[in-house]
């Protein structure tokens, strides 16, 4: 999937996360392949526990216990200022290492749904940009907090050299997550990692985040792998789209195909159960039948046949490996109604 | 401030009239009053019999402390609530005893946001939902368990599970253990507190196809409290939105989207994110934070923010008016402007 000219950022191969615990073992991430471009956001949707937020702790290396990778590389591309490029492979490096910590929070990072609870309520949000200025930049304190007022300015919080003495308590929900940016932002990552970062937002100051990442973006080039479960959020931000299910990815494609040429059924459901603004529509809305079920008790063949409108029996139950298939050029799927 | 809402018509349910609720900020050892948390400020609307008004606004705007002063959970500072009542008529609920209140009670009932808290884990699904029969004397021993029977199929549970607790459940399933619970005594009036923000897409259609449902079997009245503005055009037939303790703007669903009349409602419809990649219209990005209610700006509370400020926005504050009929707007220059909304064309997709 990465030649013709483009510059891949991030390989995901085939990478597998279990979780094992004493009352079974979750399959949380099952077979995830995908690439991010540099410059480009990736969006990845899917309801709760689909695995879309494990797949991101597998790209740093922060899998909590008692999760592990169990199979697939991550690649991860570093470009230099010459030119040239080399290619790390994420997943053969030590999770406590010096590696992966020069990477981690330096050249991928991360921002959070709930920046309450991501932001130390003890330390200043100076405090807490600068320690990472000072870990990854060979600089002084005082050049530390020139540059966290500098970020700070950048992503729009009035007042810089003020706020910089703020605890997070003394913020707005949308002046954290701009804090959390800041910090997120202060060593120029490449690949920014957003899990949820407005869902705990309301509208109006989402759009200003969203705004704000997007300008961000284009100015310092990074690219965005942005979780959410909000397919509006997806359709404005995303170049491409991985729809994920139970672990499973089901349907990978560029952003305008995924809203008008969606293939799997799940994205179809997806997209025809949200209510939309704009249309009127006291008409009922699609309802997909019965509920995501329990992690230990994953279905046979394809995890959607349960609640599939197109199950073909003793087609999509049977106990297989159901193919990741490249329909059109960029556009894979995940059914056996295509195979 | 003498603001006339509703018109004079006998189909309506609740009227709230100038209703205000103020939180009194203590200060210091001896907890001296240093101000009023002003969250609910005159507020005005009415709600027909057997339809559903969405109730918008951002956090801290005062759309739960509105339904929570109507129900009485807070005692209001100040106003008036208007309800008709079965058997009671109409009555000013802040002027009953306590007495009365219990019977009122029955006739409102309240569904919340969040299905993992609003259930006590120690309760059965049969106490849960059985609670408030027994304690209004409505049914007892057999009865009881028939009725309950009866309200988990009704929610689209199956009766058996009556002797299960809430943690067996699904957040789909419990918010129906929540429905079923305020359906208990026949209600009039049920306010939904952002009853499916905590719940995935697809499990969220099916309650709001549940919530449809039940209104037009029972004949249910929804005062229906969201920030999802996608969600309360779903479900409303008509829309009030809230800023800062006050309400901007209140009209017929359709009306209010495709043509908002507050500066602050067409900027709150340009921010949802639509889910369309094909999508294009300029973005209003409000500038700043909401208004802190302790300590208002002066004027119209949202001129900060505002792009059609004028001065006299900074000076006087603009009272809800009738422009035209049943559309209510406070804004000074609710005439002149012309603003956008949000239209069927935004979605081309079929999905």
């Amino acid at each position: 999937m990465s030649e013709n000219g483009k510059e891949p950022l991030i390989e995901v191969r085939d990478v597998k996360v279990y979780f094992y615990l004493d009352e079974g073992t979750v399959h949380a991430v099952e077979g995830v392949s995908f690439d991010i471009e540099r410059g480009k956001t990736l969006g990845v949707v899917g309801e709760s526990g689909c695995g879309k937020s494990v797949t991101s702790q597998a790209i740093m290396q922060i899998v909590p216990p008692p999760g592990k990778i169990v199979a697939g590389d991550i690649f991860f591309y570093r470009y230099n200022d010459d030119g040239s490029s080399e290619k790390i492979e994420i997943t053969k490096l030590d999770p406590r290492g010096t590696d992966i910590r020069n990477i981690r929070g330096n050249e991928i990072a991360k921002i959070f749904q709930e920046p309450m609870t991501s932001l130390s309520p003890v330390h200043t949000i100076g405090n807490q940009i600068m320690e990472a200025i000072i870990l990854h930049q060979k600089v002084d304190k005082g050049e530390a907090r020139r540059i966290a007022i500098e970020v700070l300015d950048e992503v729009g919080m009035p007042y810089p050299e003020q706020r910089i003495e703020y605890y997070p308590h003394q913020l707005s929900g949308g002046m954290r997550q701009r804090a959390m940016i800041a910090m997120a932002l202060s060593c120029h990552p490449t690949l920014l990692i957003a899990d949820e970062p407005t869902t705990a937002l309301d509208v109006t100051t989402e759009a200003q985040i969203i705004d704000l990442m997007q300008g961000l973006q284009k100015e310092l080039g990074m690219a965005i792998m942005y979780i959410t479960h909000n397919l509006g959020v997806i359709a404005e931000v995303a170049d491409d789209v991985v729809i994920m299910y139970l672990g499973k990815e089901v349907e990978l494609a560029p952003v305008d195909a995924t809203f008008y040429e969606p293939y799997h059924p799940y994205t179809r459901d997806l997209l025809r159960s949200i209510p939309r603004v704009g249309r009127k529509s006291r008409e009922r809305l699609h309802v997909i039948a019965g509920s995501v079920p329990d992690p230990y008790n994953i279905p046979k063949g394809c995890p959607y046949h349960p609640r599939c409108p197109d199950f073909m029996p003793g087609k999509c139950d049977l106990d297989q490996d159901l193919a990741f298939t490249e329909i059109k050029p960029g556009h894979w799927v995940r059914c056996l109604l295509y195979t | 401030m003498s603001e006339q809402t509703a018109p004079q018509q006998d189909n309506i349910l609740l009227e709230v009239k100038n209703l205000k609720k103020y939180f009194p900020i203590r200060k210091g050892f001896f907890k001296t009053l240093a101000g009023y948390v002003k969250a609910v400020d005159g507020v005005n609307f009415y709600i027909h019999e057997g339809e559903t008004m969405g109730l918008v606004g951002e956090s801290g705007c005062g759309k739960t402390t509105t339904g929570r002063v109507i129900v009485r959970a807070y005692e209001a500072t100040g106003g008036e609530v208007w309800f008709k009542d079965k058997n009671l008529g109409r009555i000013n609920i802040p002027d009953l005893d306590k007495k009365q209140m219990k019977s009122i009670r029955q006739d409102m009932q309240m569904i919340f946001q969040d299905p993992y808290s609003s259930l006590n884990p120690r309760m059965t699904l049969l106490q849960i939902v059985g609670e408030p029969l027994l304690v209004n004397g409505v049914a007892r021993g057999s009865d009881l368990k028939d009725r309950v029977a009866e309200l988990l199929r009704v929610v689209g549970l199956r009766p058996e599970y009556m002797i299960r607790y809430p943690h067996a459940f699904s957040g789909g399933q419990r918010q129906r253990i929540g429905v079923a619970r305020a359906l208990a005594l026949n209600p009039q009036l049920i306010i939904c507190d952002e009853p499916v923000s905590a719940l995935d897409v697809s499990v969220q259609a099916q309650i709001l196809n549940l919530l449809q449902d039940l209104q037009q079997d029972f004949h249910l009245t929804y005062l229906f409290v969201a920030h999802d503005l996608s969600v309360v055009e779903h479900i409303s037939d008509r829309v009030s939105v809230m800023y800062v303790g006050k309400l901007v703007e209140m009209a017929e669903t359709e009306e209010l989207f495709n043509k908002p009349l507050h500066p602050y409602t067409e900027a709150l419809m340009s921010a949802v994110p639509k889910p369309d990649p094909r999508y294009q219209a300029e973005r209003i990005i409000l500038e700043g934070d909401v208004a802190d209610p302790a300590n208002p700006p002066p004027g119209c509370y949202f001129h900060p923010r505002c792009r059609y400020a004028i001065d006299r926005c900074k000076q006087e504050e603009p009272l809800l008016r009738e422009l035209l009929p049943e559309r209510f707007v406070s804004c000074h220059r609710a005439e002149e402007l012309s603003l956008i909304g949000v239209t069927e064309a935004a979605v081309t997709y079929q999905g």
